[in-house]
């Protein structure tokens, strides 16, 4: 019986080992020769997370192979940034990340500690969306123009709080981007996440916040009002909220979500993939879904996409220049 | 009242179509499973089972991934109880007394009793959450830092009735537990703090990695370490269920421990496990007879059993009501809804009415499915025990390894298991226990970024903390539980020196 049941392990175990080592034999020479994986950097559930799997599943059509999502959260997406730049270089792992994704290793070398990853490291394959942000506040707020809220903000300095979604993200950014060209200042309340930040806003616990996505249902329900957009031009979604620009305020700013893969990936293997992401981004169902997130498609292919985050990244830099290192 | 009913009668109708019950079937066995393996919890489960739901209804999404919510809360119960390993973190309390109780030799009645508690917890939970959803909802958003600072000091104070023994271990225990949590990224600084240049620490030392650890690894080694094979526990047929004198003793904490689970459930943060902890130190300072507790009492089974899944219902209320996640897991439901183009938010309810109905109706029918199907299977799982330890423990090793590996991809986690578990077990050698561990652990982070937020928010004044009247109100119960505590130590005190009085006089 002991025998008969160890040669019926040891069978089990052989066959287990050749279901992995399979999709190995005869691989090399084509792309993609087996699952390609995307990671998420994040918990499941953000905005990045929602994105990444309408993605997923139109790819999986297109290139007919399996094509899962890794959630790898954990320090504001710096892990799974650095699990994508230590993978092996063959197109089979892609990342898919947030704007704040450059400029967290510019914040690592300001606190002088060793950066999780390199930009260097990343070779920018897409842009799949990218949102202003809105300046929100609460239904009863005695502001009811975005010009009103300024003067208020000049003439009372200290005195509004605003939350964030922590140091140095987007929304951080944003606010800080909006006192220093008001010039007044504000108290910032860091919270873990949009989330919680948005329920400090409808809480009465701080006066305003800077947002995308998490606000869009309260917007709409009319619990929390915009006064203004961060985009050149304004929002398809909210054609009724005038840019910042228009009201005098030279700012520009968004968030977005783009993919990204390892810079030693070879040539022939990036012009498949970026063929193949191209025509994802035509299809109407990745439409539809990002349509129903409430963040239009806004597709840049490469060389777009890293001309785009070049200025992005000028732009984000100066804020954090400007916030310094906070004790 | 009348409108209600009636929402409730169609909810019901829409609910009960096979469809949407096999759905809820498929989320309780998932959910049960899930919480059965320790180390993997509610959230992977969802989060696993998430993009399968692309291709449903919004009710039905809504339906499978709510079942797998409550189910782990069930599912946590039988691993905690026949082997003292917490099948999720919820279920750590469970551990103490209801494992102590399988070997008094009343496995079956542990696990009957963790099954009645959870289905009334969940169940009076369901009617709270469809009659005062709104109210609560928006009572929830009062919660600012400083709200939630005093609200968790005081809790600190009523779970340090949490263990009986040498009040200096179990407060040193906790001390531990606190420095553990300040592993991280500080949130307002953004600097790194005790992580030893790991980046995954940037989050904290992961609680299901330490739970699993100090109770499942270093349950493994200490039976590892005894000399002669375990007396396995050969449960008795008649013993299987609960008594008439064990329901009645049981259902005053079935009763509080659902109140503590509701209220606490609508709080953001690790709710259902802080709730379970809270629960079980209500029982025990209320109970006439303390010592009961650590060797097999029944409230310490019922209260937190049926505090979690309280909780785990009422942890929906601010997502359903206001489009607020409260935490991770109402996060990815709420994530659910919105990928089907439905917008959650305060309208949800009136707009969404039948939605929300038949999602009522369904986890009714799903907290009764999870009650049928476990009080028959309470003989089969009780057949467990009956394996040799020297097999059993092995196996759950592996599974304890691959629920720490798993959700993250973080081999790190596994790592910190380990550590924990041969920290816990020379806990165990020299008489301390590793409960409060993770209370502190649970509560640190809570209670340091709530009070910075606090002082953030006043620009540095402390005043804030007893200007704002809830939090002033949380800050006095603290203080009277203290001072009743003191009286308390002083009374004891001089009865002992009453009878000594007494013999000297005669």
């Amino acid at each position: 019986m002991k025998t008969r049941s160890c040669i019926h392990v040891l069978a089990v175990a052989l066959f287990t080992v050749t279901l992995f080592a399979l999709p190995g034999v005869g691989a090399a020479a084509d792309y993609p020769s087996r699952s390609i994986e995307i990671v998420v950097p994040y918990p499941p559930g953000g905005v990045v997370d929602l994105i990444a799997r309408p993605f997923a599943m139109e790819l999986n059509k297109v290139l007919n192979v399996p094509v899962p999502v890794m959630n790898k959260p954990g320090a504001a997406g710096a892990i799974g940034a650095k699990a994508v730049a230590s993978a092996k270089p063959d197109g089979h792992t892609i990342l898919i990340n947030l704007g704040s994704m450059p400029t967290i290793p510019e914040v690592d070398t300001l606190f002088g500690r060793p950066r999780v990853y390199d930009m260097k490291d990343f070779y920018p394959l897409a842009r799949l969306t990218s949102e202003p942000m809105f300046l929100i506040v609460k239904k009863d707020a005695p502001w009811k123009t975005f010009e009103e809220f300024v003067k208020d903000a000049k003439a009372n300095p200290k005195k509004y709080k605003y939350a964030s979604s922590g140091l140095y993200t987007p929304l951080h950014l944003c606010a800080e981007l909006v006192t220093h060209t008001i010039g007044t200042e504000f108290i910032h309340m860091p919270t873990g996440g949009g989330a919680p930040a948005m329920n400090a806003l409808l809480g009465g616990h701080v006066d305003f916040l800077i947002a995308a996505n998490w606000s869009y249902p309260h917007l709409l329900s009319g619990d929390a009002r915009a006064l203004a957009v961060t985009s050149v031009k304004r929002s398809k979604v909210f054609p009724d909220i005038p840019t910042m620009k228009e009201c005098g305020l030279n700012i520009e700013f968004y968030q977005w979500v783009g993919l990204f893969i390892h810079s030693k990936t070879p040539k022939e293997v990036l012009e498949k993939l970026r063929a193949a992401i191209t025509t994802v981004t035509q299809s109407k169902a990745f439409h539809d879904a990002l349509m129903n997130i409430g963040s239009p498609m806004e597709f840049l292919d490469a060389d777009s996409f890293a001309a785009f985050m070049k200025e992005d990244f000028e732009r984000n830099m100066a804020v954090v220049n400007m916030i310094g290192k906070l004790e | 009242m009348e409108a209600t009913l009636t929402s409730l009668l169609m909810g019901f109708s829409a609910a009960a179509v096979p469809e949407n019950l096999f759905y809820a079937f498929i989320g309780c066995i998932t959910g049960t499973i899930v919480g059965v393996i320790p180390g993997i919890g509610p959230l992977v489960g969802i989060s696993v089972l998430l993009p399968a739901t692309y291709g449903l209804s919004v009710t039905q999404a809504l339906v499978v991934l709510a079942g797998v919510y409550y189910g782990a809360m069930y599912g946590g119960a039988i691993t905690s109880i026949l082997l003292k390993i917490p099948g999720d973190a919820a279920a750590i309390v469970t551990c103490i007394d209801g494992n102590a109780m399988a070997r008094n030799g009343r496995p079956g009645v542990a696990l009957a009793t963790a099954a009645l508690s959870s289905f009334t917890g969940g169940t009076i939970s369901i009617i709270g959450l469809m009659l005062l959803a709104p109210p609560l909802a928006r009572l929830a958003l009062k919660f600012g830092p400083a709200e939630y600072f005093s609200l968790i000091f005081c809790g600190l104070i009523i779970l340090s009735y949490m263990t009986g023994g040498s009040f200096l271990k179990s407060f040193s225990m906790i001390l531990v537990g606190l420095i553990l949590g300040l592993v991280s990224i500080d949130h307002m600084t953004g600097y790194y703090r005790m992580t030893f240049g790991i980046v995954h620490f940037g989050d904290g030392l992961d609680i299901v990695a330490v739970a699993v650890g100090m109770f499942g690894i270093c349950e493994i080694l200490s039976s590892a370490g005894q000399h002669h094979s375990e007396k396995v526990i050969v449960p008795k047929l008649r013993e299987l269920f609960p008594t008439g004198k064990d329901i009645r003793q049981a259902a005053p904490a079935i009763g509080r421990g659902n109140l503590i689970g509701f209220f606490i459930g609508i709080i953001p943060g690790a709710a259902h496990i802080i709730s379970t902890f809270v629960a079980y130190s209500v029982e025990r300072k209320l109970a006439k007879d303390p010592s009961r507790f650590g060797k097999g009492a029944i409230e310490g089974i019922a209260a937190p059993e049926s505090a979690n899944n309280s909780a785990s219902i009422s942890s929906f209320i601010p997502m359903l009501a206001l489009g607020i996640p409260t935490g991770p897991i109402p996060a990815i439901l709420l994530a659910a809804i919105m990928i089907q183009g439905i917008k959650p938010g305060p309208m949800f309810i009136t707009e969404q009415a039948l939605t929300f109905w038949t999602l009522i109706a369904s986890m009714f029918i799903g907290n009764l499915i999870l009650l049928t199907l476990n009080m028959p299977l309470v003989s089969i799982f009780v057949n467990l025990l009956r394996i040799p330890y020297h097999i059993l423990y092995p196996a759950i090793l592996v599974f304890c390894v691959i629920g720490c590996y798993g959700p993250k991809a973080s081999y790190i986690n596994v790592i910190v298991m380990a550590v924990m578990g041969i920290f816990s077990y020379v806990l165990r050698k020299l008489e301390f226990e590793a409960a409060p561990v993770i209370l502190g652990l649970l509560l640190s982070p809570l209670l340091e970024f709530n009070f910075r937020q606090g002082l953030a928010l006043s620009n540095g004044s402390f005043a804030i903390f007893v200007e704002r009247p809830l939090s002033l109100f949380f800050l006095c119960c603290a203080a009277l539980l203290i001072i009743m505590s003191i009286r308390g130590y002083y009374k004891k005190r001089n009865q002992e020196q009453q009878p000594v009085l007494q013999e000297e006089s005669v």
